[in-house]
């Protein structure tokens, strides 16, 4: 049997820009971890919240964990006060993570925190060629490209309130993706749906970024429509899916 | 002595009296690799319809204070393929399972019934008469007293196993509980979700993709408990507590309100070892008091 509740001690927790911090965690022993897969934070049972937090796995170093968060809502709020030391509640690794296809072009692209995902899947894709689209709300929102733990050959930023880089939305920036690359992205929904239209490359991975509940496959709760007339559960038939096996007009 | 456990029936007896609330709890075989079945006395599926349903629209889900709302909209593979995924995993399991079942017509509760009703791995049923999320069937049925006493009794009819009603809170749950009596049910589950609304207030829109969803969690628990006090004392049907159970302590509330059983559902989410911790706290409590389960079941005080 699987330990459901694994234990983690909170090593450090940096502010990397106004809104984004990175957490590490040592755990109760090794994790195998395929890039784009998740964890579920449990809350502590005397505090009022309702469902464990599901965060994607920015790095992984034998028993260290990084976990990338954005503050937006009460729980991403208390933690940023955890401190050294402080124990934490996870399950997992979970879900389906990304095929790592090597010996061709990577083109990532991530949407706010969905970098979170990507910058695992960067580190295993080394020694291929990776260009990086990356965009937020503004700077603020910014994990600074020096943070990530891979290298790229281009990276192309961009804010919607102009404060970095291009200005607008990262999909309006995806010119020069070739038919050959194998793109992987990760962002809201929305902004992925419009990666998977408009561009042409071989193959596009998508992790979703569902909102669940139970985040390992029993409440059905993240349930999304494929092509093939299915549902499939994010938290674990996902979060990476082949981007055109999507039924995006029934979900967004 | 009988220790943690009851007959729900002849000849169907649930050690520990705890299992998981439908929905919440997938078909039982997904958690196979981390979920020691040992701390529930049965599965209870999620809700089988005669064809597959693919459910509602994203998101389906959403946190609240207090609680969560859902709305899955009895997403669900379909009886054929529930017998031929999903029974040989009970087979192997040897765990009693309650199929709860759903039905888009008042016909096809007892349609269900008789199709799963010869598999030896199934060992009740809990009809679903109040889902809130769904535009057939459901919540409505509830309304209808002639209708629900005729799927009550074509659902006895059709198998000598336990039947378990599932009813909402916004339903006249006394008189529904009686006519169970009356028809031969075993037991009433009290209660389901009640239809809620979360708002997000930047985009104006609902947060539940199809505008209301099923509140559950610590919210509703004071409703449940009052409609398992209610109908065990004045109708006198077994009664199996559900409602925003969340540590030992809430379940031992269900037991003296008159429950003999109880089912935790979105606490689960929080906390996979919730039947593990509900399972010894209750132990701990009779032996601690010495009391025996049976004579804890609608022990509560009244002054009038």
């Amino acid at each position: 049997m699987v330990e459901p509740v694994r234990k983690a001690v909170v090593i450090s927790n940096k502010n990397v820009s106004e809104k984004i911090s990175i957490l590490e965690l040592k755990c109760d022993g090794i994790l195998n971890v395929e890039p784009g897969q998740f964890i579920l934070i449990y809350p502590e049972a005397d505090m009022d919240f309702i469902l464990p937090r599901p965060f994607s796995i920015f790095d992984v170093d034998g028993e260290r964990m990084f976990i990338l968060y954005k503050v937006v809502g009460r729980f991403t709020a208390f933690m940023r006060r955890w401190h050294e030391g402080y124990s934490v509640r996870f399950g997992g690794p979970y879900g389906r993570g990304f095929e790592v296809q090597k010996g061709k072009r990577a083109v990532l692209i991530a949407g706010g925190t969905g970098i979170a995902s990507l910058n695992l899947l960067g580190k295993r894709l080394q020694n291929s060629e990776i260009v990086l689209y990356y965009g937020v709300k503004s700077e603020s929102e910014l994990v600074p490209p020096s943070t990530l733990s891979f290298k790229f050959s281009d990276l192309i930023i961009s804010t919607e309130d102009g404060s970095l880089g291009k200005k607008g939305m990262i999909t309006d920036f995806l010119e020069g993706i070739l038919k050959t690359d194998i793109v992987y992205s990760a962002g809201p929904m929305m902004m992925l749906e419009k990666v998977v239209k408009s561009v042409e490359a071989e193959r596009v991975f998508v992790s979703m970024e569902g909102r669940m509940a139970c985040g390992v496959g029993i409440c059905m709760g993240c349930g999304i429509f494929t092509r093939d007339n299915d549902v499939k559960r994010v938290c674990c038939d996902g979060p990476v899916f082949d981007g055109r096996s999507i039924k995006w007009e029934d979900l967004v | 002595m009988g220790g943690f456990s009851i007959k729900l029936k002849e000849g169907f007896e649930i050690s520990p009296p705890l299992m998981p609330a439908s929905g919440t709890f997938g078909y039982g075989d997904e958690v196979s690799r981390t979920f020691d079945y040992s701390s529930i006395g049965a599965i209870v599926t999620k809700g089988i319809s005669l064809k597959a349903r693919k459910g509602n629209p994203f998101p389906r889900v959403v946190e609240v204070r207090g609680g969560m709302l859902n709305s899955i909209g009895l997403e669900n593979i379909g009886i054929e393929r529930f017998i031929e995924t999903k029974i040989p995993f009970y087979r192997e399991l040897g765990k009693p399972v309650i199929v709860n079942i759903f039905g888009e017509s008042a016909e096809e509760y007892p349609e269900i019934v008789s199709r799963l009703s010869p598999f030896q791995e199934i060992s009740g049923f809990e009809l679903n008469l109040s889902c809130p999320n769904v535009k057939k069937g459901g919540v409505e049925f509830l309304s209808d007293f002639q209708t629900v006493r005729r799927i009550f009794r074509e659902c006895r009819n059709k198998t000598e196993k336990f039947i378990s009603a599932k009813l909402s809170f916004l339903s006249d749950y006394l008189k529904l509980s009686e006519l169970a009596k009356d028809e031969g049910i075993d037991a009433v589950t009290l209660i389901n979700t009640l239809k809620g609304m979360e708002v997000d207030i930047y985009t104006f829109r609902s947060r539940i993709g199809t505008l209301t969803g099923g509140l559950s969690g610590p919210a509703i628990k004071p409703l449940a408990l009052r409609a398992v006090y209610e109908v065990h004392s004045k109708i006198g049907i077994r009664v199996i507590g559900c409602g925003g159970i969340t540590d030992w302590k809430d379940a031992v509330q269900f037991f003296i309100a008159g429950a003999s059983a109880v089912q935790i559902g979105t606490a689960i989410f929080k906390n996979p070892l919730v039947f593990n911790e509900v399972r010894k706290g209750v132990e701990s409590y009779l032996m601690n008091n010495k009391i025996e389960f049976e004579s804890l079941i609608g022990a509560l005080r009244c002054s009038d």
